[in-house]
């Protein structure tokens, strides 16, 4: 889910406190309502979109929208996570074109998984663990293969040059090819992952199309962006066309008894993305013709918002977005170095002054936890100081930390009127307790790109973030976020905005990294997510917001599957008719 | 008039290659990092210096300015890279002169998107244009000739409205009532001429009328303004007295001298949105130049933005140079040399 989504997700939240601000509480969406009913086979389902899709290439696409689509229709992986009969379930990991979800040696560095029988692509040739290995590598052709996730590149044993980079250049230039040879190899239908350390849960990694199949004979680089070639229950009809969309028919290749997970109902799926926000919520309101049999994965825009519950009862589904807002404390500001001045600041967060400004607690939650709650590792910190901070108590934790009084900060965060008003109402609550702030709104454009240049590392002591899992598994987070050997190198510091370098820490990660028990796993990774922000005070969460969608009439087994990148999940869809 | 045209012509070569130029060095100067935009969630700088690399922006600007500038004449490969050109052929995308570019966010010529989206914005072009003049100046002739009566106050007031209501919220109106609630038009869905001229018409009359409904007010006033002052005129009132018909007093003698000034604003409107509305096309989803503009801005996708200017102020700079060339026909007191 690239940081596009992030945006869109923002607007959302904009909008709805829009909406409730403009329209009071009695127009605000309030029930999320499941479309889950008895299937009808056969029809056409319409999916209208205001998003254009970046990539379908499965080493390429790493929006949510697309990952989830392109698993359901067309893109079989290893495994993946199963369906969910109502909104809000959570979501086991099953095995899709392998045999089972995978299995692991004892120190948790080398992952084998089995290819079904029966798996073929579009042209009837079977899917075979060449094509899986040879998928995989396309990702470390990053002059080629450009925006997917780079998670083969962090886990697999192939080492890395001076600057940062894979010694292994894809499969295209070859350099390197020996040392990929050894870390992904295949025996039969058995494929084998060298992971360069533990890696408990490389079987969730791989529900990503990132580790997906690829025909080599297939592949055209960047011309293979649109080129869908099928192994699931759907193929293309015709082509793609970048902004307009395309139609999807059933892929006759495509065998039920190699799938439990799709139930592949509509005959034809049409992908319509030639819209703008605005224009598809009305058609999906209205309901009307066709649009009865429509569904989308984006959310309702500014001017939908008001109208959802009243223009689309029954018909509308509010759930947790995927995504926490947070705040990161920079090691490198003389301020926020000193941990009595990071307690203060985390104790003198207003967080009822966010929720407010975002629109009310129906659109966004006060948290303290930086794992999102849709994730089986969300710790669920207790407010240190209740949601409302407590000034006094951090004004004597400001004034141990032997600073100056009033203690200058300079708070930066994307710029946009929500924001405007959000950090206006946070401001009010750090300066009570001694700071002094001084706000910065960066435009949206330019907002990630200012976090991660090396000219930026002393100018911000309190930086805005955003960030959501890729799979459901906090490897997908606290690593990402805070892993400071990962992130933090001369040309930035990653995604570590605030320089968070804790040699302990990255040492547990590694530690929970290699745990293979995914219970275990994710309670450590939970506790590490508590340490941060209640010992070390390195992140303030702030809040988690809501997606709102609406469907057409006609629409059933439309469920969110929050465990499965957070949209409406196709594989159980259908079309009444 | 051939050498008149001669200079015009290599004045408007000139002036679109001034701004392609202007539009690469501000691209530039801009904070921007259009690498950054195709990097993906997890962006360590290796890799965001890898799709630089990718996307051949980590070439000297001057170096990309001419490559561009090469590939209108010669033709050019995606990507520029000799390694992948000698192993992997199939993998390069080859752009015939003359080459408007690749866009790395679209995996795409320019030329192909151009292809589609141009005669989508040529054909909310032509059609609101009709729409407006035949509206426009009709309404302004009848208000002139009935000025001060209840037709005159009607067709200005109506112009008013008209020209104070933005382009936005007449688009939504329409969608949203006639073609969503109501379902006495077709939602907005391209319809190529070719294909069926009927559907073509219908699918294409709301953003006709959604533009006509904005322009026409302003030809109104002007065309009222012009042809009163213009049938004040004593030669009028000599063909007048003369017993000339009176549409041909109206037509051949009093049109005729408002054509300058309604030429002049009509050749510039034209040639405007012959690069495409961006409003109208937005919210009809119409995915003319216009909205591929609008995208192409949203993506830094730098080549097609660089293009779009290419291709619009061409338009622009050609518009005038069209008008100039007519005032010699319409207006005889005006010579070309």
């Amino acid at each position: 889910m690239q940081r596009t989504k992030i945006v869109a997700v923002l607007a959302t939240t904009m909008g709805l406190a829009l909406a409730v601000s403009a329209c009071g509480s009695n127009t605000t969406p309030s029930a999320s309502t499941s479309a889950a009913g008895p299937a009808s086979a056969g029809g056409t389902l319409s999916i209208l979109m205001g998003t254009a899709t970046e990539h379908w290439d499965p080493q390429r696409v790493y929006v949510g929208v697309n990952i989830e689509a392109g698993n359901r229709l067309f893109s079989r992986t290893l495994t993946t996570f199963g369906p969910v009969a109502k909104d809000g379930d959570a979501a086991t990991l099953v095995a899709d074109a392998a045999t089972d979800t995978g299995t692991v040696s004892a120190d948790g560095k080398e992952w084998k998984f089995t290819i079904k029988d029966g798996v073929k692509w579009e042209d009837g040739k079977a899917v075979t663990c060449e094509d899986f290995k040879y998928g995989v590598s396309r990702t470390f052709a990053v002059d080629v293969i450009t925006g997917g996730p780079n998670y083969a590149i962090q886990f697999l044993d192939i080492p890395k040059n001076k600057d940062g980079s894979s010694a292994y250049a894809g499969p295209y230039k070859k350099t390197g090819q020996d040392l990929y040879d050894k870390a992904v190899t295949c025996s039969g239908t058995t494929i084998t992952f060298k992971m360069a350390k533990p890696t408990g849960d490389f079987n969730s990694a791989a529900t990503m199309t990132a580790f997906g199949a690829f025909r080599a004979d297939k592949d055209q680089g960047d011309k293979s962006n649109y080129a869908i070639f099928s192994d699931g229950p759907y193929k293309l009809e015709g082509t793609w066309t970048a902004n307009k969309g395309g139609t999807f028919v059933r892929n006759d290749q495509w065998d039920p008894k190699t799938d439990t997970i799709r139930k592949a109902l509509p005959d034809k799926i049409t992908w319509d993305e030639s819209l703008t926000q605005e224009t598809e919520y009305e058609r999906l309101i209205a309901g009307q013709g066709e649009d009865a049999n429509a569904i989308t994965f984006d959310q309702a825009p500014v001017t939908a918002l008001a109208n959802v519950e009243g223009g689309a009862p029954g018909r509308n589904t509010i759930v947790a977005s995927p995504y926490t807002r947070y705040l990161t404390l920079n090691y490198k500001s003389k301020v926020m170095s000193n941990i009595k001045a990071r307690e203060a600041l985390a104790l003198a967060t207003d967080r009822s002054a966010y929720v407010a400004a975002a629109g009310g607690d129906t659109v966004v939650k006060a948290t303290n936890s930086l794992i999102n709650p849709g994730l089986p590792a969300f710790p669920n910190t207790p407010l240190l100081a209740g949601d409302k901070g407590d000034p006094a108590k951090a004004k004597e934790a400001l004034t141990a930390s032997g600073l100056t009084m009033p203690v200058k900060i300079n708070v930066t965060y994307r710029k946009n009127d929500t924001n405007d008003k959000v950090f206006s109402g946070l401001k009010t609550g750090w300066d009570a307790a001694g700071f002094e702030t001084n706000l910065i709104g960066i435009p949206a454009d330019q907002y990630y790109g200012t976090l991660q240049s090396p000219d930026s590392a002393t100018k911000y002591d309190v930086s805005w973030a955003g960030w959501g899992a890729d799979y459901p598994s906090a490897s997908t987070v606290i690593p990402q976020l805070l892993d400071s050997r990962s992130q933090i190198s001369s040309g930035g510091p990653g995604q570590d905005y605030g320089y968070f370098d804790n040699a302990d820490f990255n040492a547990a990660i590694d530690k929970t990294m290699a745990i293979t028990d995914a219970t275990a796993r994710e309670k450590a990774w939970g506790e590490l997510d508590t340490q941060v922000v209640t010992k070390d005070f390195a992140i303030v969460p702030l809040i988690n917001d809501q997606f709102v969608f609406v469907r057409g009439a006609n629409v059933e087994g439309a469920v969110v599957n929050n465990t499965f990148t957070g949209y409406y999940d196709l594989a159980n869809v259908s079309v009444k008719h | 008039m051939f050498w008149f045209t001669l200079r015009r012509l290599v004045s408007v070569v000139a002036m679109v290659f001034l701004i392609t130029a202007t539009t690469f060095a501000l691209f530039y100067a801009s904070p921007i990092d259009p690498a950054r935009y195709t990097c993906g969630k997890n962006c360590t700088p290796t890799i965001l210096e890898g799709n630089r690399k990718a996307l051949g922006y980590d070439k000297p600007v001057l170096v990309q300015y001419t490559n561009f500038i090469g590939g209108l004449f010669v033709g050019r490969d995606f990507p520029d890279n000799d390694e992948l050109k000698a192993q992997h052929p199939e993998q390069i995308v080859h752009c015939p002169a003359p080459c408007l570019g690749y866009s790395p966010s679209q995996h795409r010529t320019i030329n192909e998107m151009v292809g589609e989206a141009w005669p989508i914005s040529l054909s909310i072009a032509l059609g609101a244009f009709i729409l407006w003049m035949v509206v426009g100046v009709g309404g302004g002739i009848v208000a002139a000739l009935n000025k001060g009566k209840w037709q005159d106050r009607t067709i200005v007031g109506s112009a008013l409205v008209g020209f104070s209501l933005p382009t936005f919220f007449v688009g939504l109106v329409l969608l949203t009532f006639p073609a969503i609630k109501w379902g006495l038009v077709p939602i907005p869905n391209y319809v190529p001429f070719g294909t069926s001229p009927v559907k073509w018409a219908q699918n294409l009359i709301l953003p006709w009328i959604t533009l006509a409904f904005f322009f026409a007010a302003s030809y109104v006033r002007l065309t009222r303004a012009y042809m009163i002052e213009t049938m004040s005129e004593d030669y009028i009132r000599t063909a007048n007295a003369k017993g000339v018909a009176k549409w041909a007093v109206i037509f051949r003698h009093g049109l005729r001298a408002v054509l300058t000034p309604i030429v002049t604003a009509a050749g510039l409107d034209l040639g405007g949105l012959l690069g495409g509305a961006i409003i109208t096309e937005s919210v009809f989803s119409m995915h003319g130049l216009g909205y591929l503009a609008v995208h192409s801005v949203t993506t830094m996708d730098l080549p097609t933005i660089v293009a779009l200017v290419m291709i619009v102020s061409t338009f622009i700079v050609l518009a005038n140079m069209v008008v100039d060339i007519a005032y010699g026909f319409i207006d005889p007191r005006v010579k070309l040399s």
